[in-house]
């Protein structure tokens, strides 16, 4: 039938078209689930370390000499951008591509330094529409023809393993698995 | 394949055709917002937020935090790091990058202040999330009514 010739036409030349797009949003979909859940975060890549020698000093009396010392100590004052107190017991110190974190009552410091994380930055950054504009468009083609790729591939194969045998069974299990979630999670 | 080509330059056209009115219109509301161009400070705003509601401002400050889920928003101080104020992306800025922290910036955008319902869902909203960063004068500013909504920014230097 020639419905079925144009139905294959769609099919294909939509998944060969959409292939990247598939793997940027299915990638960036695994880490905005995992971000959601707080298991990590997908965007950048942080490390802490404690530093030692620290001593401990009153909000009042903390000038540049204790700055410069920290800065000595850690290693980092090539990298020195400025300093605040979030509070009067805290002081914090921003680094470029980082922070210390001083407990100005213990003299505990934290050293934390935090870069991009590759690939999944700039998956992310597409994934959450945050070039707008055109990429809005593009990436609402892209779930249009989604859509048209799961119609048609109901479709796709005729006979036993097809819509009407075993295929049918398969998208009914795979419509019912998101609906269990909602009646369990939204709707009772 | 030609099919394919055709459906796809059809697309491009009516796409550049719809960005053309986007822009017009957005031309005509900027026509629109009132403009200070004096460099306000963070008290400033805070002060009187109401007298500066939908006007373009250019405000300077300390960026402390930039919002690591997606790096929509950020948080600057002036000279009184108990009074945080919240900066969020408008057009033109995709993202904060946090590599902002600790920089002092100047940013250009308006003031826009929430009704009291929205104010209360965002509150509580943020407390389900847990996103700020522990101390209470930023956690104040994040659940604020007003914000600014940045359309521009630059980093201005400093040193110890």
């Amino acid at each position: 039938m020639k419905w079925r010739k144009w139905n294959r036409w769609v099919h294909r030349e939509l998944g060969y078209v959409f292939f990247g797009m598939t793997i940027i949003y299915g990638v960036s979909g695994i880490a905005l689930n995992h971000s959601v859940t707080k298991h990590w975060n997908p965007s950048f890549v942080s490390r802490s370390e404690f530093i030692n020698n620290i001593d401990p000093a009153l909000k009042a009396d903390i000038g540049k000499e204790y700055i410069v010392e920290i800065l000595d100590i850690s290693g980092e004052k090539e990298n020195y951008k400025q300093y605040y107190f979030p509070n009067d017991s805290s002081l914090m110190i921003y680094l470029k591509n980082g922070h210390i974190k001083v407990d100005l009552n213990t003299g505990s410091a934290y050293l934390t330094k935090i870069r991009n994380r590759r690939v999944f930055r700039e998956f992310n950054f597409l994934h959450y529409n945050k070039p707008k504009k055109l990429w809005t468009w593009f990436s609402d083609l892209y779930g249009f023809s989604l859509v048209l790729l799961a119609i048609s591939g109901l479709f796709m194969v005729r006979g036993k393993k097809g819509i009407t045998g075993q295929g049918a069974v398969l998208a009914i299990i795979g419509v019912l698995i998101p609906l269990i979630f909602l009646i369990i999670y939204v709707w009772f | 394949m030609k099919n394919l080509f055709l459906l796809f330059t059809a697309l491009v056209f009516l796409v550049s055709c719809k960005q053309g009115e986007k822009q017009t219109e957005q031309s005509e509301a900027t026509i629109e917002t009132e403009v200070i161009n004096s460099i306000l400070t963070v008290k400033d705003v805070l002060d009187a937020p109401e007298k500066f509601k939908d006007t373009e401002v250019i405000i300077s400050g300390m960026v402390t935090h930039v919002c690591t889920h997606g790096g929509q928003k950020l948080f600057i101080i002036g000279d009184d790091p108990e009074m945080h104020l919240r900066i969020t992306v408008g057009d033109g800025i995709p993202e904060f990058d946090i590599t902002l922290e600790g920089s002092s910036v100047e940013f250009t955008g308006t003031v826009k202040i929430l009704e009291t319902e929205v104010t209360e869902a965002l509150a509580k909203e943020n407390e389900e999330k847990d996103h700020h960063t522990g101390d209470e004068a930023h956690a104040k500013a994040e659940s604020a009514s007003y914000y600014i909504e940045a359309t521009a920014f630059k980093e201005i230097s400093s040193e110890l």
